[in-house]
């Protein structure tokens, strides 16, 4: 093995690495905030790419682009007030435990709907999305490997997402806000810290930054209607991997399996990467459910009890 | 009807029926049990009582195998129950109450109490499923005795009735029910008259009371100073996670340290 | 007797229904109310997962395939398809087992990730290798011998056979979960559903008795993936796809989640309405709809039961509970 095909494994598995690291943080954000997992992260991912195809059309990239991701984030949002919000407050009122497997199976409902609203509207073909900069053959080159510039745009973005959700967390106010309703949100309401809203505001992030992660990869990966499953696995698995909580463990999972994924191709057919990633995730789930960093994924260790 | 037989195991050992050894439990940095010792005598009442945050209720989930020690033994009739998990526990004959009652809330009160005999019998899935003649048997046993488990508690009239929709002091008792009705060697009981007014934590006392006469042993943690210290045999008092008293009733209420840490405590 | 009021109501409706079908001259309806009874029996397993140890799976449809294309390969490579049946079977289970054991311990999502994978995975497979049949899957598959002359098979002269085959098959499920539902078992189950603590504090070995449930869904999917093959004498990759999974879910989800009842009559109808292409080209996203309408409508379900009425004929008492 050459070491240039070896550098394009590990190129291509850091471009889709950095999205499954982004979409597991994206999981993180909405877990840490309403305990449940969001399944439709991929299709907001899927969401981003397919927006700024349509819109990059009519408008210039980087207005499709932030058009994209803003759209997204207020599907996010809309979703959790029209959709997550009643459901809690339905259950509330009559029973007296938080419904945490309706409001999960609702993100189930919605990633279908989103899916097949995405087919209505685009169809079933892949749909490209411009270069940042350049065009399909532009390249360059490191130790012998060329790649696309796309590649740095990926990692730049991703690189940002971090820094903007690390600073965010540690020192806006909106952010430690988040940080102690998902520690207690019966301490943050008597803080005074609207806990509802910081709800709404975690979907919208997660939202949004994944549309940015699908947008930004979108021109080297396509886009196509039913990628979100598969992508919310990966970044699910991800998650995990770094312990459903910390955003550097995400980070690193998310390489991680993105360059293992990549490597996979040595030994099994191409169709069968996705599958490498599930074993993944299932073996994680057996051996080490609490991930690299131990925050306890067993029943019982949020604080909301029946 | 000879229901009211006498509870607990034949044991000539009497002071190892519960023993606790320096158990310890943290939470993060907080140590909710600081290696807390104490022994439990067969056939008496022992109660665990101290200030809010003393630790109790971690003690009391850590006997009963909800939540595990970090370090330190339980054992009961000499045998090592540690590290067991809380079906475990049920399994050797000890069951417990919850504070904030914890039903079925969808199944009948009949059903609620049938299901304190999960330990005494032992038909499963298919046997369930295909009507099996041991299942079928299993069946009527069980609600024979979870019949008369509710007649003791004097609701066997609402057998058939919802269990959710009977008032709190009652689900209280059918959930006793279910904790008796399998002939448990220990009982624990996690605050049984929090929730409760005057007459109906009068009657607790006097049902509990009735128990120990039949032979039961219990265990168990309350706020409530007239009925602990009117029924217990024993009372350990702990705070901030460690054993700072044990004796009887008499003694604890002289001790001067337990007076000093509950005073301004409120208590009804 | 009345627990079984469910089960006679529906033994007289499918009595009924080829009364009509003939009367109305639509005897073809027959057809896919059989593959739509088949369908319901893998939605019967998950309601019981998910109603009663409220455990959210989304391998259903991997099981259905499981089932079906083990079958279908071993049939047609000669064994007797009641043996390749049984093989079938206790393959789903066994992989049940397997995934079940450390992802039940863990908070429901896991499972609901864990199963999703695992139904990519199999969709995968069935479509990714030649040898099994990939995106055609596999035809010509033997009819099923029940008992004597009656097989299973999708001949138009076998038609009425079938339908009652299938018909029996479902009432025999439902008269099976109902006797499940009223016994220890059934009872720490539902216990579990309502307070997991205090099924615990009984003796409930709540690990074990999900896992068990968990694989009985397998199961019941895996049964019905096999005999419809038979019966439609192929199987496809379609079979596999998770958005399957996410229909058996919206089917529990609107037949009442704990209903057993409920979820039945609404697996025959939506999926009979499927089946008839009354969905048109938005057949997945109607099922999309439903589950998002269900959850937000009625989060615990509907509670569709027998009205007291009826039951009073039938055992001349009323519901107590």
């Amino acid at each position: 093995m050459t070491s240039d095909i070896v550098i394009q494994y590990i190129i291509s598995g850091l471009i889709y690495g950095s999205i499954y690291a982004v979409i597991a943080l994206g999981f993180n954000i909405v877990y840490n905030a309403t305990g449940i997992i969001n399944f439709a992260q991929g299709e907001f991912v899927m969401l981003g790419g397919m927006i700024t195809h349509s819109l990059s059309k009519s408008i210039s990239l980087p207005l499709a682009l932030l058009a994209a991701v803003l759209i997204t984030a207020v599907i996010g949002g809309f979703i959790e007030l029209v959709f997550i919000r009643n459901i809690g407050r339905l259950a509330k009122r009559k029973f007296k435990k938080t419904p945490e497997m309706q409001m999960t199976i609702m993100t189930i409902g919605i990633s279908i709907l989103l899916r097949e609203i995405a087919l209505t509207i685009w169809g079933e073909q892949v749909q490209t999305v411009p270069f940042f900069t350049g065009n399909e053959t532009s390249s360059l080159t490191l130790a012998g490997a060329s790649f696309s510039p796309q590649l740095l745009w990926i990692i730049g973005t991703a690189f940002l997402i971090f820094l903007f959700l690390s600073f965010f967390y540690k020192f806006t106010l909106k952010g430690q806000a988040m940080r102690a309703c998902a520690c207690s949100k019966t301490g943050a309401l008597i803080c005074g810290i609207p806990a509802p809203l910081m709800v709404t505001l975690s979907f919208i992030l997660a939202a949004g930054i994944g549309a940015l992660a699908g947008a930004v990869t979108a021109p080297l990966t396509q886009t196509h209607y039913a990628i979100g499953t598969a992508l919310s696995i990966k970044g699910f698995t991800v998650a995990v991997f770094g312990g459903l909580g910390s955003s550097g463990a995400a980070a690193a999972a998310g390489f991680l399996l993105g360059i293992i994924e990549s490597f996979s191709i040595i030994i099994f057919p191409e169709a069968f990467k996705d599958i490498v990633s599930i074993i993944l995730l299932l073996l994680i789930l057996f051996l080490r459910p609490s991930g690299l960093f131990a925050a306890s994924v067993k029943k019982g260790k949020k604080e909301s009890t029946r | 009807m000879d229901y009211k037989k006498n509870y607990g195991k034949e044991e000539i050992n009497m002071s190892s029926f519960l023993s606790i050894q320096n158990l310890s439990k943290n939470f993060g940095g907080l140590r909710a049990v600081d290696s807390v010792s104490f022994d439990m005598k067969q056939n008496t009442i022992h109660s665990v009582i101290g200030p809010n945050g003393a630790g109790k209720t971690t003690l009391f989930n850590l006997i009963a195998g909800s939540i595990q020690s970090d370090s330190g033994s339980i054992s009961f009739l000499n045998t090592d129950i540690t590290s067991l998990e809380s079906y475990q526990i049920a399994h050797c004959g000890i069951f417990r109450t919850f504070q904030a009652v914890k039903l079925s809330d969808r199944m009948s009160v009949i059903e609620n109490v049938m299901l304190g005999m999960h330990t005494k019998t032992s038909s499963g899935f298919l046997g369930g499923m295909m009507l099996s003649p041991k299942a079928r048997s299993e069946e009527a046993y069980m609600r024979e005795e979870a019949f008369k488990a509710l007649a003791d508690v004097g609701l066997e009239q609402y057998a058939l009735e919802e269990a959710g929709s009977l008032p709190f002091g009652s689900q209280r008792m059918i959930e006793l029910a279910r904790a008796l009705v399998a002939r448990p060697s220990l009982l624990l009981l996690d605050e049984p008259a929090s929730g409760l007014n005057m007459k109906e934590t009068e009657e607790l006392t006097y049902k509990i009371s009735v128990l120990k006469n039949r032979g039961l042993s219990i265990l168990l943690v309350e706020h409530d100073m007239s009925l602990v210290m009117e029924i217990s045999d024993t009372i350990t008092v702990l705070n901030f996670g460690k054993k700072i008293a044990e004796g009887k009733p008499c003694d604890i209420q002289k001790n001067e340290e337990v007076i000093r840490i509950y005073l301004g405590d409120d208590n009804a | 007797m009345k627990k079984y009021s469910s089960v006679l109501i529906f033994l007289c409706i499918a009595v009924l229904i080829p009364i009509f079908t003939s009367l109305a001259g639509k005897n073809f309806y027959l057809t896919q109310l059989t593959m739509a009874a088949y369908y319901a029996l893998a939605a019967l397993g998950l309601c019981l997962l998910l109603g009663y140890a409220g455990q959210i799976s989304l391998g259903q449809a991997g099981f259905f395939a499981i089932g079906g294309y083990i079958s279908a390969i071993l049939s047609n490579a000669g064994l007797d398809p009641r043996l390749a049946f049984i093989v079938s079977i206790i393959s789903a289970a066994l992989i049940a087992f397997i995934i079940g054991i450390p992802v039940l311990k863990l908070k429901g999502h896991y499972l609901a990730m864990a199963t999703l994978g695992f139904g990519v995975i199999i969709e995968k497979l069935v479509r990714g290798i030649p040898a099994l049949g990939g995106a055609d899957g596999i035809s010509n598959v033997p009819d099923f011998p029940l008992i004597g002359s009656i097989h299973i098979t999708g001949g138009r002269a076998d038609r009425m056979p079938n339908y009652i085959i299938a018909f029996t098959l479902v009432a025999l499920a439902l008269f099976v979960l109902t006797n499940l539902l009223s016994s220890r078992s059934g009872r720490a189950l539902r216990a579990i559903h309502e307070s997991e603590d205090a099924a615990s504090a009984a003796g409930v070995n709540t690990a074990r008795t999900k896992l068990i449930t968990f694989i009985i869904a397998a199961v019941s999917a895996a049964v019905a993936g096999s005999l419809l093959t038979h019966y439609n004498g192929s199987i496809g990759p379609g079979e596999a796809a998770p958005l399957k999974s996410i229909r058996y879910l919206s089917i529990v989800a609107v037949g009442g989640i704990s209903n057993i009842a409920g979820t039945l009559a609404a697996g025959l109808i939506l999926n009979f309405l499927s089946l008839r292409g009354v969905f048109g080209v938005y057949d997945d996203a109607v099922f999309g709809v439903i589950l998002v309408a269900v959850m937000i409508l009625a989060p615990e379900g509907f509670k569709l039961s027998i009205p007291s009425w009826i039951t009073k004929k039938i055992t001349g008492r009323k519901r107590s509970t």
